[in-house]
């Protein structure tokens, strides 16, 4: 049985607010065309089994891989689908690997926001009996798990706004990003309020795209690519969906995801040993919370982690140089797109938003309401 | 569970509804716009291994081969061969219209004339003694102006006689 996975190669599309001339089907093409290519392989003859990630209610259709077959040679192959975030995607392609049922997987992820009305699907993964009808949407949510933090730890609006700033203005460097602006923490503040303390700007936007990648045994991606990036991590952890059951302000199951991860990795002090941190931050303070929950920080520090500056992109440990899911990634595509940029930046392929030398990358996911559940990817070269 | 039923038993009602606006993409696109303003059903072929599509695809499902160059589409029907069908009896919620439907109806697969592609749509004839596989049909069109860009641009096929 083979013992490591290697990424051979990664690809996505620009992400934009809409893209009314593709069908669902053809953002899938489009990924797949790139990273076939990118990794140098027939995608008839090469590619053994298909993990994609996308999801029903998004999608407006029961079983959303149906058309998945059909773009991906995937006729008289495996395939198979998982519907959370495009992380667990990867990580169940790594599983098929590591099992050693088949050497070369594709992985994608696809999702157009722009079809249908966010609000009502986050409504509809509420628990149906007692709590959707209080109308709960995530961002709604959101602001409940924000205050709690800002409450127990005295972190600040003001400290949710350099997440903002910082993830906009690093967008400018990276082509694929759909929203990035020059701002200041005044202009965040300023902007339109949901639902205090959680503005317009600290929301991820609508935003429609896919992402994919090529998962090889260690003896395939060696022979494609002189540069894989190799999974040496990966934890995963579910917290409860019900909000009264959890700490709000704190992550419990994003540190026992990280712990694992590191622990597999060999990772003991993560801030000194990661290069770079590519998280899943649907809203501004899910970056504060999440680099606590990576143990980059100490509990109740992420405020003080973003004033310091280390996690700018010249700062060091940079966090989310791509831009981060604010700069607008859809969902599913979300944990995938992390994951992505994590393997570009450690094979140096990273443009402007290149991290010098990074050697060691963290790639997060998370799903669920408040960040229910995460993936945590440990990867290298 | 035994039934209890001294107790009242309680349920939770609610409709769930849901608005989308879904991309047709490039050849569905183009497919709907030829069949909304020229009545026109098109498929396409690989290049590779000559597998027809109808609606039209971009690339073969199983050999992957680009066969999306439009000048390469071939009009095919409007008459075709029946090669299968149902007719349904019972009526059931349409969930597109949230009415009941109307029956008896009737959908066939129609090997259409031109090239070996299958559409399915409905078919006109509804009494099973007079629906046999094998028997010709042809597509009705709407008139231009009910046209929308849709599968019902197609009315239904009708039964012919050749
Ligand atoms: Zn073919």
């Amino acid at each position: 049985m083979p013992d490591r996975v290697g990424i051979v190669a990664a690809a996505m599309t620009k992400f934009e607010a809409a893209k009314p001339w593709q069908h669902l089907a053809e953002l899938v093409l489009e990924v797949t065309d790139k990273v076939v290519e990118a990794a140098g392989i027939s995608l008839q003859k090469d590619v053994e089994s298909i993990v994609s990630c996308s999801q029903d209610h998004w999608d407006g259709r029961t079983i959303s891989s149906m058309p998945i077959p059909d773009v991906t040679c995937g006729h008289l192959k495996d395939e198979s689908k998982v519907a959370d975030d495009g992380a667990y995607a990867v990580l169940y392609g790594a599983m098929h690997i590591l099992s050693g049922d088949h050497k070369l997987v594709l992985v994608v992820s696809h999702c157009a926001e722009s079809h249908t009305d966010g609000t009502i699907i986050e409504n509809w993964s509420i628990d149906h009996i007692f709590t959707r009808m209080l109308g709960l949407d995530y961002t709604l949510a959101a602001a409940m798990q924000a205050r709690r933090y800002m409450d127990k730890y005295g972190i600040t609006p003001e400290q949710f706004a350099k997440v903002v700033v910082k993830n906009k203005g690093n967008a400018k460097k990276n082509p694929y990003a759909q929203d990035s602006a020059t701002l200041s923490v005044i202009d965040v503040l300023k902007s339109q309020m949901l639902a205090d303390p959680i503005t317009v700007m600290d929301r991820k936007p609508v935003s429609d795209g896919a992402c994919a990648m090529i998962l090889a045994t260690e003896e395939i991606a060696k022979k494609l690519t002189d540069k894989p990036v190799w999974i040496k991590g990966a934890g995963n952890c579910y917290d409860p969906h019900f909000l009264g059951d959890r700490e709000l302000a704190d992550c419990d199951a994003l540190e026992t995801a990280s712990k694992k991860a590191y622990k597999m990795a060999g990772i003991k002090n993560p801030v000194k040993e990661i290069d770079v941190v590519e998280l899943s931050e649907y809203y501004s303070y899910q970056e504060l919370l999440w680099t606590e929950g990576l143990g980059l920080c100490k509990r109740g520090e992420g405020g003080k982690f973003i004033d310091s500056g280390k996690t700018q992109l010249n700062g060091d440990i940079p966090v989310n140089p791509s831009g981060g899911l604010l700069s607008g990634i859809p969902i599913t595509v979300a944990g995938m797109s992390r994951v992505a940029e994590a393997v570009w930046q450690l094979q140096g392929r990273s443009g402007e938003r290149q991290i010098p030398g990074a050697k060691l990358a963290v790639a997060h996911g998370c799903g669920g309401i408040c960040g229910q559940m995460h993936c945590v990817l440990v990867l290298g070269n | 569970m035994k039934a209890k039923p001294q107790l009242e038993l309680i349920y939770l009602d609610m409709t769930l509804k849901m608005p989308f606006k879904w991309n047709t993409g490039e050849p569905l696109g183009e497919f709907f716009r030829e069949l909304k303003a020229n009545e026109k059903i098109y498929a396409n072929q690989c290049p590779t291994c000559g597998r027809n599509y109808c609606p039209p695809a971009n690339i073969c499902t199983r050999d992957h081969s680009r066969c999306n160059e439009k000048d390469k589409w071939v009009a095919v029907g409007p008459k075709g061969t029946l090669l299968t069908f149902f007719i349904c009896e019972q009526s059931f919620l349409i969930p597109t219209t949230g009415e009941m439907l109307e029956v008896p109806f009737s959908v066939g697969l129609v090997m259409l004339d031109g090239a070996p592609v299958v559409l399915q749509h409905c078919l006109q004839e509804t009494d099973v003694e007079k629906i046999k596989p094998g028997m010709r049909v042809e597509a009705v069109f709407k008139p231009k102006e009910e046209r929308k860009g849709n599968i019902f641009d197609i009315i239904h096929f009708k039964t012919i006689k050749e």
